[in-house]
C-alpha cells in the first residue's frame, strides 16, 4: 500500500515545532475538551520529546519500520497534543487523528517496507479490501458532510463568508483581481458546495477519477493559497489517491523503488481482495466506528437555536470555512464579600489566538470564567462572581450580545444539555 | 465496473440530488436584506496615505520634540536654575504629547528588540527606587536594560518634576550624577526616534506599502493590531488600573496614572484618543483627510452598519472625556466620570476589535484556522 506516502505530510509538522512554546508551553491556561480536562501539557522538555517521538513515528510509518508500533505511537502522540487545548481545534487535525487511528488496523507494511526485510514472512501482496474501503468511506464522509454543511442560507444566497474573505485577498498574484467582484464569491460558494458534495462520486466512478483528482488538486491548492489553513490542502490531496486503482499504485511503487534504488522484487500484483477482515472483531468495531462518524455530526439537530451562534454540536462535524465569526469578551470579576467588581485584561492570561477563539465560543467562555473564579479565589478573594459581556459578530452582521451580561457564569456548568443561558440569535440588524 | 456497481452509484447520485434540492428548498425560505455592491478598496493606497500623512509626520514631530528636550536638558545641565527647569518641562510636555500621536505605531522600525517603543520608552508608573539607584550607579546600559520603569519619557518626568519637592529643592538636588542620568535617559530617547524616522524614510516605507495583503504580518494587519492594542492600553492602563477597576483590585491608586508627577494625565488621555480617532476616521494630525478605516469599512459587507455604530460610540467617548474632572487625574481617579469613560471605551472595544477585523478579513495571528 502506497498509502504510507500520505503520512509523509506528517513530517511537515516539524514546522509546528516553533509553535510548541507559544501554543503549548507558554500559555498560563489551556482550554480543554469536554471530558478531557485531565489532559495537561508536559513541561517544555517533555513536549519536545513528544514531538520528536511523533517525528520518529512518522518516519517509521513512511519506511514501514515497526509499522504498528509507529502508527500507535503517532496516533497517541498526535491525539494527545491535539487534546491539550481546544482553541487549536481544527477539523483536519481531527481527520489526521481518525486516519492515523484507522491506519493502526490496516496492515500497510506488508509490501514495500522495511518490516518485510526485518521479517519476510510478513510479506503480503494482497491487502484486504475493507482496509482501503474504510479509509475511502472516511474521506467520503468528510467531503459529503462538508458539502452538506454548506447548504445554508448565508453560504448559498449571500455568498457569506466568502464575500468577506475574498475581497481581503485582492493582492493574491494573477487571480487577485477577480476577488473584488461579488459574483466571484457566489461562484466560489456554489462551486465549493458542489465540489464537496459530489467529488466523492467523481472519485468513485472510474472514468471520472482523473478529472476528479485534478479538481481536488486545483480546489485544495486554491484554498491553500487563499486561506490560512495550514497543511490541510496537502493532507487531502495526498489522501485522495487511495481512490485510484491498484495498478496505479503499483506503478507508483515501482517508480519510487527505482528512484530510491530500493531493491525490492519487482512488485507483482498488489490486489485488493479478501472481502472479510481476518479478525472477527474488526467488522463490528468498524460498524460502530462508522455509525458514530455518520451520526455524531447530526447531533446539532437536538439543540435549539442557531448552530453557528451557539456552536452546540459544531465541532467534529466537518464544518470547515463555514462562517466568519468574531467576538470581544470582557470578563468582570466581583468580590462576593466586598461587592467590588473589576474587569479582566484577557491577554494577561491568554495568547492572542486563545483570546480570539474563546471570545466567540460559549463553552470556552464558560471555561475561562471558571478559571478566573479559581484564580481569584486562590488569591484570597471571597466568593468570586464572574460575568461576561460578549459581543459577537457573525457573517458581517452587527455584533450582538452572546450571553446575558448580568449572569454569574460560575454558577453554570458545561454539559451536553442545551445551554439555555445563550441569548437567542437575532438575525435582523435593528438596534 | 460491473452493473450492480453502476446501479448503486446511480442510486447514490439520485439520493444526493434529492437531499440537495430539498435542503435548498428549506434553506431558501430564509430571509435577509442588505446587499452591498462589489467591494473595491485599494489597500496599498491606504498604506501609502497613512504612512506619508500620519505615521511619518507624527514620528518626525516626536523626533524633533525629543531633540528639543535634549537641547533644553543640556542648557539646564549647564546652568541649573528654575527658569531653565521651566523650559525643560515645557519641552517635555511637548514630547510626551507627541508621543500620544505615535504610540499606536509600534511596528516596523518602532518595534524595538524589547517590544513596541511605547512599551519600552513609555512605561509608567516609574520605579522611583530604581531610578534613584541608577542615578547613584551611573553609566547604565539603557538600551539593553529590562528595567523599563527606570527609563523613557516618565523617568524624565520624575527627574524634572520630582515627587512633592518644591522647584527650588528640585533644582538643588541636581548634582552631576543626577544630571548625567537625565541626559542619559534623554539620549536614549533621541537615539531611538532618530533611528525610527530614518528607517521609515529610507527603506521601510516601500516595504510597508508593498505588503498590501491582509494575512498575519501584512502591513494592514500590523497597523490594525497596534491600533487596537494602543486603544486598549488607553482603557486598561491609563484609566482602569489607577481607578481600581481591574479584577482583584480593592481600591483606587492615583499614583498609577500616566504622567503622575506633572499632572497632565487628563490632557494625555485626550491626545491619545485623538490619535485613535485620526487612525479610524482617516485624518492627519492637523486634520487633513487621509484614508482611514472608516473608508475601508465603507467598501465591505456589513461595513455601513458598523460605521454608524462606531461613530455613535466615538461621540459618546468624546463627551465622556470632556466630562472628566479638570485638574490632576490622580486626585479625581475615583470620580464616577472616570468609570463612565472606562465603560464607554469598553463598549466601543468590540467595534474596533472583533467586528472590524472580522469585516475586513484581517488575520491577527499566524495560527491556521477552520474559518470559524
Amino acid at each position: 500500500m502506497a498509502f504510507g506516502a500520505v503520512m509523509l505530510f506528517s513530517t511537515l509538522r516539524y514546522i509546528w515545532m516553533g509553535w510548541i512554546d507559544t501554543q503549548l508551553v507558554d500559555p498560563l491556561l489551556h482550554f480543554s475538551y469536554y471530558g478531557f480536562d485531565w489532559i495537561a501539557p508536559l513541561p517544555r522538555a517533555g513536549m519536545y520529546a513528544v514531538f520528536i517521538l511523533m517525528a520518529i513515528a512518522c518516519i517509521g510509518i513512511i519506511i514501514g519500520w515497526y509499522y504498528r508500533v509507529s502508527t500507535i505511537t503517532y496516533f497517541l502522540c498526535f491525539t494527545y497534543v491535539e487534546l491539550i487545548d481546544i482553541t487549536y481545534y481544527l477539523n483536519h487535525y481531527y481527520f489526521v487523528s481518525i486516519v492515523s487511528f484507522l491506519m493502526i488496523w490496516v496492515p500497510a507494511n506488508r509490501n514495500f517496507s522495511l518490516d518485510i526485510i526485518r521479517n519476510p514472512a510478513l510479506k503480503q501482496e494482497k491487502v484486504s479490501r475493507w482496509c482501503i474501503d474504510a479509509i475511502k468511506l472516511q474521506i467520503g464522509i468528510v467531503y459529503v458532510y462538508a458539502g452538506l454543511a454548506k447548504l445554508n442560507y448565508d453560504w448559498l444566497f449571500k455568498a457569506l463568508p466568502l464575500a468577506i474573505w475574498l475581497p481581503a485577498k485582492t493582492s493574491v498574484p494573477i487571480i487577485g483581481g477577480i476577488f473584488k467582484y461579488k459574483f466571484t464569491a457566489y461562484l466560489f460558494s456554489w462551486v465549493g458546495m458542489l465540489f464537496d458534495t459530489f467529488i466523492i462520486l467523481g472519485l468513485l466512478i472510474k472514468p471520472l477519477r482523473w478529472l476528479a483528482f485534478i479538481a481536488v488538486v486545483v480546489f485544495h491548492t486554491l484554498t491553500g493559497i487563499l486561506f490560512q489553513i495550514g497543511v490541510f490542502p496537502l493532507v487531502m490531496i495526498l489522501a485522495v489517491p487511495i481512490f485510484f486503482s491498484d495498478s496505479f499504485h503499483e506503478n507508483l511503487q515501482t517508480k519510487l523503488s527505482s528512484l530510491l534504488k530500493f531493491r525490492s522484487q519487482p512488485s507483482t500484483s498488489l490486489r485488493t481482495h479478501k472481502p472479510a477482515p481476518q479478525n472477527r472483531l474488526i467488522l463490528p468495531f468498524l460498524l460502530v466506528f462508522f455509525l458514530f462518524q455518520l451520526t455524531f455530526p447530526w447531533r446539532y439537530m437536538l439543540y435549539p437555536g442557531n448552530l453557528f451562534w451557539t456552536e452546540e454540536g459544531y465541532r467534529f462535524s466537518w464544518r470547515v470555512m463555514l462562517m466568519e465569526k468574531a467576538g470581544t469578551a470582557t470578563f468582570y470579576v466581583k468580590n462576593g464579600e466586598s461587592g467590588r467588581e473589576g474587569s479582566v485584561i484577557n491577554h494577561q492570561f491568554l495568547n492572542p489566538h486563545q483570546e480570539k477563539q474563546m471570545a466567540m465560543q460559549p463553552d470556552l467562555i464558560l471555561q475561562f470564567a471558571h478559571y478566573l473564579k479559581e484564580y481569584y479565589a486562590q488569591r484570597g478573594m471571597e466568593d468570586p462572581q464572574v460575568r461576561a459581556e460578549v459581543w459577537v459578530t457573525l457573517n458581517a452582521r452587527p455584533a450582538r450580545l452572546l450571553i446575558d451580561p448580568a449572569l454569574d457564569l460560575t454558577e453554570k456548568k458545561d454539559t451536553w444539555a442545551p445551554k439555555e443561558w445563550i441569548l437567542p440569535f437575532q438575525k435582523n440588524s435593528t438596534r | 465496473m460491473n452493473i450492480t456497481e453502476t446501479l448503486n452509484i446511480r442510486k447514490l447520485i439520485g439520493i444526493m440530488l434529492i437531499v440537495l434540492i430539498s435542503t435548498l428548498g428549506i434553506v431558501s425560505c430564509d430571509d435577509d436584506g442588505d446587499d452591498p455592491v462589489d467591494p473595491d478598496f485599494d489597500r496599498a493606497a491606504m498604506l501609502e496615505s497613512v504612512a506619508s500623512n500620519l505615521i511619518i509626520p507624527n514620528f518626525e514631530a516626536l523626533q524633533s520634540s525629543v531633540n528639543a528636550l535634549e537641547g533644553a536638558a543640556n542648557t539646564f545641565a549647564q546652568s541649573t536654575d528654575e527658569a531653565n527647569l521651566a523650559t525643560l518641562r515645557t519641552t517635555w510636555v511637548q514630547a510626551v504629547t507627541d508621543h500620544q500621536h505615535c504610540s499606536a505605531f509600534g511596528f516596523g522600525p518602532a518595534n524595538l528588540s524589547l517590544g513596541p517603543y511605547a512599551k519600552v520608552l513609555g512605561t509608567f508608573p516609574v520605579s522611583e527606587e530604581k531610578v534613584e539607584r541608577n542615578v547613584v550607579t551611573g553609566d547604565v546600559d539603557l538600551a539593553n536594560t529590562f528595567d523599563l520603569n527606570a527609563k523613557g519619557f516618565y523617568t524624565v518626568e520624575y527627574l524634572i518634576y520630582g515627587n512633592g519637592a518644591t522647584d527650588a529643592e528640585l533644582v538643588a538636588s541636581f548634582d552631576q550624577a543626577r544630571k548625567d542620568y537625565l541626559l542619559l535617559v534623554i539620549d536614549d530617547l533621541t537615539t531611538t526616534f532618530d533611528n525610527i524616522v530614518s528607517e521609515w524614510k529610507s527603506s521601510y516605507l516601500q516595504e510597508f506599502i508593498s505588503s498590501d495583503g491582509t494575512s498575519a504580518g501584512s502591513s494592514i494587519s500590523l497597523y490594525y493590531n497596534e491600533f487596537v492594542k494602543d486603544y486598549e492600553n488607553l482603557k486598561n492602563f491609563k484609566l482602569e488600573l489607577p481607578a481600581g477597576l481591574t479584577a482583584g483590585q480593592e481600591s483606587v491608586d492615583g499614583s498609577l496614572v500616566e504622567a503622575f508627577y506633572s499632572g497632565i494625565s487628563r490632557d494625555l488621555v485626550e491626545e491619545h484618543f485623538e490619535n485613535s480617532k485620526n487612525i479610524w476616521f482617516g485624518l492627519s494630525r492637523s486634520g487633513d483627510p487621509i484614508i482611514g478605516f472608516e473608508e475601508y469599512l465603507s467598501e465591505v459587507e456589513g461595513g455601513t452598519a458598523l460605521i454608524a455604530t462606531t461613530k455613535d460610540a466615538i461621540t459618546v467617548i468624546d463627551n465622556a472625556i470632556a466630562a472628566l474632572p479638570q485638574g490632576r487625574l490622580s486626585d479625581n481617579i475615583g470620580a464616577n466620570e472616570v468609570k463612565v469613560l472606562r465603560d464607554e471605551l469598553q463598549a466601543n472595544t468590540a467595534n474596533f476589535k472583533s467586528s472590524m477585523s472580522s469585516l475586513l478579513g484581517i488575520s491577527i495571528t499566524f495560527n491556521s484556522g477552520d474559518g470559524d
